[in-house]
């Protein structure tokens, strides 16, 4: 009864729009002087080579060696959508497979179901079986263990299906730079924010975004 | 009459055809026992002739199975000779050749189980506990003939020779505390499945026949009935639950006798005890209703063990195919009390007619049905998930196929005919229909009644059309679904390991550890029967008793005699001068 | 006739359009209480429009068992609703088909199916739940059949109909066999249904129950077995409403019936909000507790019949 009340009382907690994005998880710039636009993945020692003409955030893990010569301009829709799915747009069910984390990534996308972000006022929720899932989520460097588990997971989702590949590591191998995962939806950052998760959530499914 | 010389003669050949030549044995057991059926459904008078058709639809089904089933070369005269005694017990109306009947029913069992025996103690059992049924039987047929005066079935004026007799008979049908009878010559007789078949769907029917046809004889209402009520009401329930855990196919099947005998006694208490004669006759029907559905539904899934090569259900390896998997389901279904079977038609029928009778008491002793009706109802959802255990490793979780058509061809006709007959029951229930025709049913209802005014009603026919005429439509709705075939998802990884029939029954053996006497010890999970368990100490404890006293008293020493002799003086004395 | 089929239609489609929505407003309700925005309350139909045009992936020894199986139970769950009391306050067309216990035989036939139907799949997964549901059916189907004769015994008729007009009735209202199979009733639906403290809906393999009996299926068999089981919900819960809870205020006749869609809308509004309350207060009992939890309400139903003969 405790919980009860207390949950009447506080009120609904969701936010109605981004705020309070952490500024270390959004998209990076260059803000060097003019003279320092020259430097690249090896002089600034990015672990990722994530410094080629400009900042490519599929590799990006956020390191901040390049800082301050590259800093964060807070725009969180960093996420790449490649294939949209209407079908999915009032109900999106989720199947998160975990090939090879930090367990990062899985903090954050467990942060979409807060009551903060609330995912489920969008229609997108988890589900513990591929039977019932709409898109797989993939998280963390492809191990040689769950590369079979990460096929067969795939193959027992029936279609229309989407691959969401969560951070840097799923989408380029990010520290250890092992092998990509062919994906409709990348979502980077290391770890994405919730924000980048959800954004990249909607317009994956025919939304406008986050 | 005709009908009935025939179905005997051609049975009581059918052993000697089987001395000369297997087949032509079980061709000729099939044939009367065709014969008998047809007797049975032509000469229909009453509910015991129902007993002739379920126990001659048991003989067909499983003669002709054995056509294509056995092999041993002495099980065949046996085998007649048992379904030549139950054919005598059957439709005899004298005392004594019933009795006859019923040991010649037995004995070549017993041969049987001892010629296939897997413990030396099996065939023991079976026949100790057999003899001490006769042996009630036979005092209570004795005491009829001193009340009556005439060795044939007639009217009594008294219950007790019901009484011994009913004690009898309930041995024989295993009921509680004498479930062992059921299940210990099937699971160490190692029996062969029709010999099980045998034992388990026909001979208990006997015994059911029996005690029916003593109870029609007796006044009415009678207390005693109460006692059959709750006697009948444990057995269900713990009939079950020995099934539920049980993990060896036959035995499973023995304790589910158990079960639907049990529910069958408690309907001819109800019959026994009922208040109004309209509740009397229904629950009658009802007994030979739930005779019929145990017979064919039992005759079947034992018949089905008869294709597995070993006998547990931890890993079962049967023959199958979709008919014996579509038979089997079915059968089930009924065993499970499920409409619109026979077995669903007689499990509502059975509840329906406690709590009509607790209803018409209205008083103190409606606790007796109340109570009986509740653990029946939970006795009936063990049966469900039983049946479904042995339906799921037996069939389901299991891959082998195999081409052979014929024996489980023979099972889906068992299957399809529970299935059928559950709109069948029409005609038993003849006094019970009704109609509702304003609300579309002007025909295919069995009402159930204590007075004038019907308790409840259901109609089998429209259970069995309307679920799969509405999913049909559904189907036309929505369209057949887009099929892709994969793997079975199994968390990433490869099936290995599949779940077992053991683990399946094992939170019951934990969560219910104190009734079952649960024991984790090195080698496993164990429980036992502890009815049996109980007996077995009773009896060791006599023998070593009897064994104690002989040395000590009667050690053929001299002082010991000349005291017993003083004694004897004593008494004598003592006695003379009184 | 025709009215009597007319009403019939009422119910039946009342029952399966509706029996969603209610889903969608508990969830919609709870997730405001766990202080989220939450999602809408069509989120059900949504789910369902979605699952009914997706593929169909069906295990590779799987037979056309765990396919049109679900189709059956579907087929069930409408029949039931032709004759219980979940709209219509009198018999409508085919009511008589089965009573009372005759509609908890069909309850029993339904889960007969679906697990047959699960396992045929050959998952572990579903095999763990149907061990579950397996180990606890016992004291649940035995609960439906002495509740639902409860009510027959005070009654002295097993037609559902007559045993809500008889429940109106304040003196048997209030009369101790009522009390107690409507609070048994209860503890049986939150079972049935899958709520806490019994089940957590959630993603935790540890809290499967009845949930992983649809683990192996998609598409649309997957989308009739959500919509049936929302079916069976609203049937149970319905028949709780109307015959134990609240028995009063239906109304007859063709435009009675839409009414009475209306009421059974408003009362469904009130079992909502008790089990809300419930929900967001209570913890899951671990798995060898949930038996006492049957037990208790096996017990309470037993000792109303005794009341109500005695």
């Amino acid at each position: 009864m405790n919980w009860f009340l207390k949950g009447v009382r506080k009120g609904v907690r969701t936010e109605k729009t981004p705020s309070d994005v952490a500024p270390w998880s959004t998209e990076l710039q260059f803000k060097g002087s003019k003279k320092e636009s020259g430097v690249t993945s090896e002089s600034l020692r990015c672990p990722t080579s994530a410094i080629g003409p400009g900042w490519i955030a599929e590799r990006c893990v956020y390191c901040r060696r390049c800082y301050p010569h590259y800093q964060p301009t807070g725009n969180h829709r960093m996420g790449v959508v490649k294939r949209v799915e209407k079908r999915f747009h009032r109900s999106f069910y989720l199947y998160p497979i975990d090939v090879g984390t930090c367990g990062a990534c899985n903090t954050e996308l467990r942060l979409i179901a807060s009551p903060q972000h609330d995912m489920t006022r969008f229609g997108i929720f988890f589900t513990n079986t591929p039977r019932h899932a709409d898109a797989l989520i993939v998280m963390g460097v492809m191990t040689e263990g769950m590369k079979e588990a990460f096929r067969r997971a795939y193959d027992a989702m029936p279609e229309p299906k989407l691959v969401i590949a969560l951070g840097a590591c799923a989408i380029s191998g990010g520290i250890f730079q092992t092998e990509k995962i062919e994906a409709d939806v990348v979502i980077p950052g290391c770890p994405p924010s919730p924000y980048t998760i959800l954004d990249a959530l909607i317009r994956a499914k025919g939304g406008r975004g986050w | 009459m005709v009908a009935l010389i025939v179905a005997l003669l051609i049975l009581g050949l059918s052993p000697v055809a089987a001395l000369i030549d297997r087949r032509s044995g079980y061709i000729a057991c099939s044939a009367g026992s065709a014969v008998f059926v047809y007797y049975g459904m032509a000469n229909y008078s009453n509910e015991l002739s129902l007993f002739y058709v379920a126990a001659g639809l048991v003989w067909l089904f499983s003669s002709v199975y054995s056509l294509y089933y056995d092999h041993h070369q002495w099980l065949g005269p046996l085998y007649s000779s048992s379904i030549l005694g139950m054919a005598i017990a059957l439709t005899t109306n004298n005392l004594l050749v019933f009795l006859a009947g019923y040991e010649i029913m037995t004995i070549p069992a017993y041969v049987a189980i001892g010629l296939y025996k897997k413990t030396g103690y099996s065939a023991f059992v079976f026949m100790g506990f057999g003899e001490l049924s006769t042996i009630l039987i036979l005092a209570g047929f004795l005491y009829s003939y001193v009340v009556t005066g005439s060795l044939s079935f007639s009217p009594l004026t008294t219950i007790t020779p019901f009484m011994i007799a009913a004690f009898g008979f309930m041995v024989k049908m295993g009921m509680l505390p004498f479930m062992v009878t059921e299940w210990l010559p099937i699971a160490h007789g190692n029996a062969p499945s029709n010999v099980s078949t045998i034992l388990s769907a026909s001979m208990t029917l006997v015994a059911v026949y029996g005690l029916t046809k003593m109870a029609l004889l007796t006044p009415r209402p009678d207390f005693f009935g109460f006692i059959l009520l709750g006697v009948g009401g444990f057995s269900v329930f713990f009939g079950a639950f020995y099934a539920y855990v049980s993990d060896h196919a036959k035995v499973l099947l023995g304790f589910s006798t158990v079960e639907n005998n049990g529910a069958i006694l408690t309907s001819i208490g109800v019959y026994l005890t009922a208040p109004t004669h309209t509740l009397a006759s229904f629950a009658l029907i009802t007994t030979a209703v739930y005779v019929l559905a145990h017979s064919l539904a039992k005759t079947g899934l034992f018949l089905d063990t008869g294709m597995m090569e070993n006998e547990s259900l931890i890993l079962p390896r049967i023959i199958k195919n979709r008919l014996s998997d579509v038979g089997c389901v079915l059968l089930a279904s009924s065993m499970s009390g499920l409409l619109p079977t026979v077995g669903g038609v007689a499990t509502w029928a059975l509840l329906e007619s406690l709590f009509m009778e607790a209803y018409t008491l209205h008083s103190a002793l409606s606790i007796i049905p109340i109570v009986t009706g509740s653990i029946i109802a939970m006795g009936e959802g063990f049966a469900t998930s039983t049946m479904l255990k042995f339906i799921i490793f037996a069939h389901i979780f299991n891959k082998r196929s195999s081409n052979e058509k014929t024996r489980p061809l023979i099972l889906l006709l068992l299957g399809l005919l529970i299935l059928a007959g559950g709109s069948a029951t029409y005609i038993f229930y003849r006094p019970f229909l009704a109609s509702n025709p304003a609300l579309g049913l002007p025909f295919g209802l069995i009402a159930s009644e204590f007075s004038s005014q019907p308790f409840g009603a259901i109609s089998p026919l429209y259970v069995l059309i309307l679920p799969s005429l509405i999913g049909a439509l559904v189907l036309a709705v929505f369209g057949k679904p887009r099929i892709r075939r994969s793997e079975v998802w199994n968390s990433g990884a490869p099936m290995n390991e599949a779940y077992t029939s053991f683990a399946y029954s094992n939170n019951i053996r934990l969560m219910l550890g104190k009734l079952l006497l649960t024991h984790i010890g090195r080698d496993g999970v164990k429980v036992v029967d502890v009815f049996w368990s109980l007996t077995h100490t009773v009896a060791k404890l006599f023998v070593s008793f009897s064994r104690h006293f002989s040395r000590t008293y009667m050690n053929s020493r001299l002082s010991w005699y000349v005291i017993y002799m003083i004694l004897a003086l004593i008494v004598f004395t003592v006695v003379v001068v009184a | 006739m025709i009215d009597q089929m007319v009403e019939a239609l009422i119910q039946v489609l009342g029952t399966i359009l509706v029996a969603p929505l209610y889903s969608g407003i508990a969830e919609k309700l709870k997730g405001v209480v766990s202080l989220r925005r939450a999602q809408s309350v069509l989120q059900p139909y949504y789910d369902l429009f979605k699952l009914l045009k997706k593929e169909t992936v069906v295990p590779s020894s799987a037979s056309e068992l765990f396919v049109y199986g679900p189709y059956f139970t579907f087929g069930v769950y409408v029949l039931i609703s032709f004759v219980i009391p979940v709209v219509y306050p009198r018999p409508v067309f085919l009511t008589p088909t089965v009573d009372f216990l005759g509609g908890a035989l069909l309850f029993s036939l339904v889960s007969f199916v679906k697990v047959l139907s699960a396992m045929d799949s050959k998952s572990n997964y579903v095999a763990l739940g149907v061990s579950r549901a397996a180990s606890f059916g016992f004291l649940a189907e035995a609960t439906l059949i002495t509740v639902f004769f409860a009510v027959a015994i005070s009654t002295g008729t097993n037609n559902p109909y007559v045993e809500s007009a008889y429940a109106s009735n304040p003196s048997h209202y209030l009369a101790l066999d009522h009390l107690l199979a409507t609070v048994s009733f209860f503890m049986l639906w939150l079972f049935e249904t899958g709520k806490l403290p019994v089940e957590s809906q959630g993603l935790s393999e540890m809290g499967m129950i009845d949930d992983s009996l649809t683990y192996e299926h998609s598409g649309k068999p997957l989308a009739l077995l959500k919509w049936g089981g929302y079916i069976k919900a609203y049937l149970l819960g319905s028949v709780w409403l109307n015959v134990f809870l609240l028995p009063w205020g239906g109304q007859v006749g063709v435009l009675g019936a839409f009414f009475d869609i209306g009421l059974m809308f408003a009362k469904w509004m009130i079992l909502i909000a008790i089990v809300l309350v419930a929900e967001t207060s209570l913890a899951k009992l671990r798995l060898f507790k949930i038996q006492d939890h049957l037990a208790i309400a096996f017990v309470l139903s037993v000792f109303s019949l005794l009341f109500s003969v005695i």
